[in-house]
């Protein structure tokens, strides 16, 4: 009701600065892994690494309780579709992070990979690159970090950079079609 | 009279506005932003086949009863066999866990003989009278 609506003045930075603490301790990352990435990911979850520290240690299963997505391993082209459609259903304020190098870019698959889609930025709009392959989970934690500063740092009720719906104008009107095959070859 | 019961009343108004605090704070926070795929219904994200309101087979319902009692019993028979060599008294640690299996194998024969492990319930019977 009132995002991105009041003026960027001391006060409402300071609340601000208090609801993106807030929002940047508590992710709930979706259960969410398609490939070998995920591994290390059920890794940073498990108790060795306990991702909990930091908040952001209990994956939900669905997208509508989760604030991140974690792209965990190849993207190929029938499941971009289902992977935006997931970002679709999140509910906002949303976050990616793409972990390892398929997700960032194509990774061993960027030249022949006929049916994997170089890069899941081509289909949501992705926050932090964690590439690796896989990331160490020393690496999605650092990933995590860097997020929660981003979302520390966001305009919640201030007037400042762009809102969240003309942040994702551009994807919100595109189709739910993934890029082509041989596309990046 | 009615002054006895201000606890009450504490009580009423502390739950009102401990539920619509965190509504109107909500609604104040988050983006609206509703767009159709987002509306969806949450499929896994398949698209949704059929409507929500579909009848569903009763018989899964006894199907899904009688595979808890054998999903209990093997949760609970792990620790009885992993604690099983050091227990000092291995005898009355066999039986304990006979009989907790008889008791469960009583379950599955009083389903067997209500004639839930038929798919078609009272089939068989009804062909014996036939018959």
């Amino acid at each position: 009701m009132l995002n991105n609506s009041l003026p960027d003045v001391a006060p409402v930075k300071a609340v601000d600065g208090l609801v993106g603490w807030g929002r940047g301790s508590s992710i709930w990352p979706m259960t969410f892994g398609i490939a070998c990435c995920a591994i290390e990911m059920m890794a940073v979850y498990a108790a060795t690494f306990d991702l909990d520290r930091f908040g952001a240690g209990v994956p939900r299963a669905t997208p509508r309780q989760s604030d991140l997505i974690i792209v965990p391993g190849t993207v190929n082209a029938k499941m971009a579709v289902r992977v935006r459609r997931l970002y679709d259903q999140m509910a906002e304020p949303r976050y990616v992070i793409a972990m390892g190098a398929c997700v960032c870019g194509g990774g061993p698959y960027v030249k022949w990979g006929y049916n994997t889609v170089k890069g899941v930025h081509k289909v949501i709009p992705v926050d932090i690159f964690v590439p690796g392959c896989p990331p160490r989970p020393e690496a999605l934690m650092d990933g995590i970090l860097k997020l929660k500063e981003k979302i520390s740092r966001e305009a919640v009720f201030a007037r400042r950079g762009k809102t969240a719906r003309e942040m994702e104008g551009r994807y919100a009107q595109a189709p739910a079609a993934a890029p082509g095959r041989g596309a990046g070859a | 009279m009615f002054l006895s019961y201000h606890a009450v009343l504490v009580f009423l108004i502390t739950g009102i506005v401990m539920v619509c605090t965190p509504m109107v704070l909500g609604a104040l926070f988050r983006p609206k932003n509703p767009y159709p795929a987002k509306s969806m219904p949450y499929e896994c994200a398949e698209d949704p086949v059929g409507g929500a309101q579909v009848r569903f087979d009763m018989r899964f319902y006894a199907a899904a009863l009688i595979f808890i009692v054998f999903d209990v019993e093997i949760a609970f028979m792990f620790p009885w066999a992993f604690v099983f060599s050091t227990y000092p008294d291995r005898t009355l640690a066999m039986l304990e866990g006979v009989f907790f299996l008889l008791v469960l194998g009583l379950g599955l024969v009083y389903v067997w003989a209500k004639g839930d492990v038929d798919w078609v319930k009272g089939f068989n019977r009804r062909r014996r009278v036939q018959g």
